[in-house]
This record gives C-alpha cells, structure tokens and sequence, in this order.
C-alpha cells in the first residue's frame, strides 16, 4: 500500500514535469512569433519613413509653398524614427509611446496627401503617381503586419494566462504583452481643406 | 393564433420582396473556379467578361503558373461587400491562401459598380511586381478603358502585361511544382516498389520456414495428404495437412482455421492492402484537367489598386 502511494506520487512528478516542459517550448516558439511579427511591424513602419523624403521632394517641386504641411511630415517622421521598442520589452507604455509617434505621421501624411488634390499637375505626374501607390501599398503592408502582431501576441497571452500554464508562466518571465489598438489620431480622416 | 399566422406571412412577404443582391459578393461566397478546374483562373461570375476574354487570360495565367509558379485568380464582379476591393482581395487571398511555397500568389480584382480595381500581389511576389509597377500597369492598361467601361479589353490588357514583367524576371522560376512532382513523383513510386518487394520477400520467407523439415531443415518437405473437417455450427474449417520430409522421412501434421463461409482462402489479403491504398487515396494529383489546389499563400498588403 505504501509502495502504491508512492508510485502515484511519483507518476504525478513525472507528469507535471513533462506538462510543463511541454508548454515552457510552446512558450518560447509563442513569444518568438511575437517577436518575427514585431520586427515585420517595425520592418513595414520603417519603410514608409524611408519613402517620405522621396515623396516629400516631389511634392516640393509642384508645392513649394505647402512648406508648413511638408514640414509637419519632416518632423513627424524624425521623431518617429527616434523611437524603436525592443521587442523582448513590449510594455504597454513604450508602444503606446511607438503607436503616437508613428500615428503623428500618418495623420501629417494624410493632411500633405489631401493638399495636393489641389494640384492637378502634381497628380498627372507619374512619379508621384507610383510614389503615391507605394505610399498605398505601405499602409496597406503597415495594416497587415499589425494585424498579425496582434493576433500573434494573442496567441501567447492566451497560452501564458490559461491554467496550469500561468503557474509557471511568472517563474519563466513570461509575462502578458501588449497589444496595438485602434488609434484616435489615425483613424480619423485627414481634413480636406479647400 | 390568427394574428400570429398573419404575422408570419406578413414576414414571409416582407422577406420575399427584400431585394436580392444577385451581384453582391464576400471573400466566402465567391465561386472559387479553380478548385473544379486548375486551368480555371478567372471568375466571372456576373458575366462581365466575354467567353472569349476568359479564355484568353485563362490560357495566359495557366501558362503563368506552369512557368513561372504564380498562382493567380482574377475576378470580375458587380459588387464585393464593403464596396472596397483591397480588404475584399487581401481577406480572400488570405483566406483561401493563392499562391504556392514561394508564396507568389496574384490576384486581379475588378467590381464595376464599387468602380474599383486592385491588383494584389503575394509576398514572395512583391519583388517582381512591386507596387510602382503594379500601379504603372493600372494607369496604362486598366483605367484608360475602365473609364470608358471596355471590362474586356482592360482585363485582357491588364493581364498581358502583368504576365509580361512576371516571366521578363528570370528569378523565378516554377521550382516549387517541379520538385514536388519530381520528389513526390519518386518517393511514391519508391514506396510501392519497396512496399511489394518486401511483402513478396516475407511470404517467401515465411513460406520457407514454414516448410523446411523441423529435422534435417532440408526445404521443401512434400505435401501428402490433406483433410478438411467442417463444424457448421461455429462455421469453421479445421484443415488437417499432412507433409512429409524426402530427405529424412520425417512426416508432421500443419493444423489451420479457415472460416467456413470464405471458400476462397483470400480473405487475409484486404486488410494488408487497405490501409496503404487508404493512405494515399487522399492526397490526390494534381494532372490532367483535375481541380486545382491553392498552396497557402500569404498577402501583406503589398500591390496597388484604386477607384476609376
């Protein structure tokens, strides 16, 4: 009878041991695809500051006098870029810090893009025609990865806070990660002003 | 209960004249010709497009895809839900996953009464038609005669010249269908042979030991006499065989069961095959005029499109 108990004791051991090693690897692959689906968010937003002073430049050549809203755009895009967040340190502050700075952007693109349709000559040029559509693709790339991040960071913090997993989760430092959210700034659209 | 009854059927009338959106599409209900078909690119479920022009670009991006591996669906249709043909072509490239390992899926979308295009280009495919490109096509080939509502001859345009800049890109190549087909091709072939060259060295085998003298172990002992005993009751056949040594002389008697009612003796066989023919029934090839699969492409947004 004592032998039995002990067994069953033993089994238990064996048991949680192998659970948790189980879910400690899922852990680690989880939080790494937070990690890929970060850097592709960081990838995309990177990519559209690298297309600003082409697009800035063309514009100039047709706008010259909109240099207050082309250089809204300038400031909001060297501020954006100062700010990168580490993707093993995703704390609720920093990316809300990363989301205002990058929606700052946004919101001074959508008002430098809704300036020129009062420039016919500046959109019969196919420069800025095709600058434009990258600009589109960006956004519509900036959209996607987000989406993904999103979803990805779901994945584990579902995985870390769902029993038994939240009992080691801590122990491992793994803790809850946050994720984007829908902005005021940059959802609104842009005014057009006639 | 005369009220409710009047009820219903005030419903049922109200349901009945409700205006059916006949062209009216979302990423789920749209019918997904290639599955039938894999020559099958362009869905044209409203009509918009000519037979003619269907065929032309069905034969060009059946081309497209043996080549160059791009995997594409073009659609024309009335209306998409939302009325926006981005979120309409990226959630239905996603869903349905265009394109192959190389993740260069292509979709050309066209909704005449949202007036909007899109062209949408798979990851792995954003490097050969990037969207600069993508929009150049559109200023040239599509808009001009949207504008004038020519859907034909802007699709067939369209997909000259997006298939023109795809095959002018010597890096891609269709390795993902060759390697398949080859890899698979083989290892399939391999497998059977393998599979029946070791069932047939076994029974041989088997057969072998079963019939070499216990004694002298000299092979084989000869069979002498047999007899059958039926009991109807259990419905078996208890077999009695008698075999005897030529070398030594040693004789013995083999006892088996046999089920009464299967007076072949090949009533063993199904079982070893089936589980093989099970196995690989639903992988299905992909030859001929079969349906097509879609090999889990992914979108990130990247291609251009706007509003005409």
């Amino acid at each position: 009878m004592k032998t039995k108990k002990w067994m069953t004791a033993a089994i238990a051991m064996v048991c949680m041991v192998l659970l948790n090693s189980c879910s400690y690897n899922k852990m680690v692959e989880k939080d790494e695809a937070v990690s890929t689906a970060w850097s592709n968010v960081e990838t995309q937003y990177q990519r559209r500051a690298d297309l600003i002073p082409n697009l800035v430049s063309t514009v100039k050549g047709y706008a010259a006098h909109e240099s207050s809203t082309l250089q809204a755009v300038v400031e909001a895009r060297s501020k954006a870029t100062q700010i990168t967040v580490d993707p093993t340190n995703l704390t609720a502050e920093k990316l809300a810090e990363y989301q205002k700075a990058q929606g700052a952007v946004s919101s001074a693109l959508g008002r430098l893009l809704a300036v020129t349709e009062n420039y016919p000559e500046l959109h019969a040029n196919q420069n800025f025609s095709e600058l434009q559509a990258q600009l589109e693709g960006t956004e519509n790339r900036i959209t996607e990865a987000r989406r993904r991040y999103n979803a990805a960071v779901q994945d584990y913090n579902v995985l870390i806070r769902s029993f038994p997993n939240n009992l080691f989760a801590g122990m491992f430092g793994f803790s809850k990660k946050e994720k984007f959210e829908a902005e005021a700034g940059t959802s609104a659209a842009p005014k057009v002003e006639f | 209960m005369k009220k409710s009854i009047c009820l219903f059927l005030l419903l049922v009338v109200c349901h009945s004249l409700q205006p059916v959106h006949a062209g009216t599409y979302t990423p789920d209900n749209l019918p997904m010709v290639y599955l039938q078909d894999k020559t099958r690119h362009v869905v044209n479920p409203d009509g918009i497009l000519s037979a003619q022009t269907v065929k032309q670009m069905d034969d060009m991006l059946t081309q497209l895809e043996t080549e160059k591996g791009v995997q594409s669906v073009v659609a024309a249709v009335e209306h998409v839900e939302g009325g926006e043909c981005y979120d309409f072509a990226i959630t239905l490239g996603n869903k349905l996953g265009v394109g192959n390992k190389q993740n260069t899926g292509l979709i050309i979308l066209l909704s005449t009464r949202d007036r909007c295009y899109q062209i949408l280009t798979g990851e792995g495919l954003e490097g050969t038609l990037p969207d600069a490109i993508c929009r150049r096509i559109e200023n040239r080939y599509m808009v001009p005669y949207l504008k004038k509502g020519e859907w034909d001859k802007a699709m067939l345009q369209t997909v000259t010249a997006v298939c023109d800049v795809v095959k002018g890109d010597a890096s891609l190549l269709n390795s993902d269908t060759l390697d398949a087909e080859d890899g698979e091709g083989f290892g399939f072939l391999g497998l059977v042979i393998i599979i029946f060259a070791g069932s047939i060295l076994i029974s041989v085998w088997s057969n072998r030991r079963q019939n070499r003298c216990p004694k002298c172990k000299h092979y084989p002992m000869h069979r002498i006499n047999s007899e059958v005993k039926t009991d109807r009751y259990r419905k078996v056949e208890h077999h009695r065989v008698y075999y005897r040594c030529p070398k030594c002389g040693h004789t013995e008697c083999r006892t088996h069961d046999e089920p009464f009612d299967n007076g072949t003796g090949f009533g063993g066989f199904p079982p070893v095959a089936g589980p093989f023919h099970r196995g690989f029934g639903g992988r299905g090839f992909g030859g001929g005029f079969g349906g097509g699969s879609f090999g889990g492409g992914s979108f990130g947004g990247g291609g251009a499109g706007g509003k005409f």
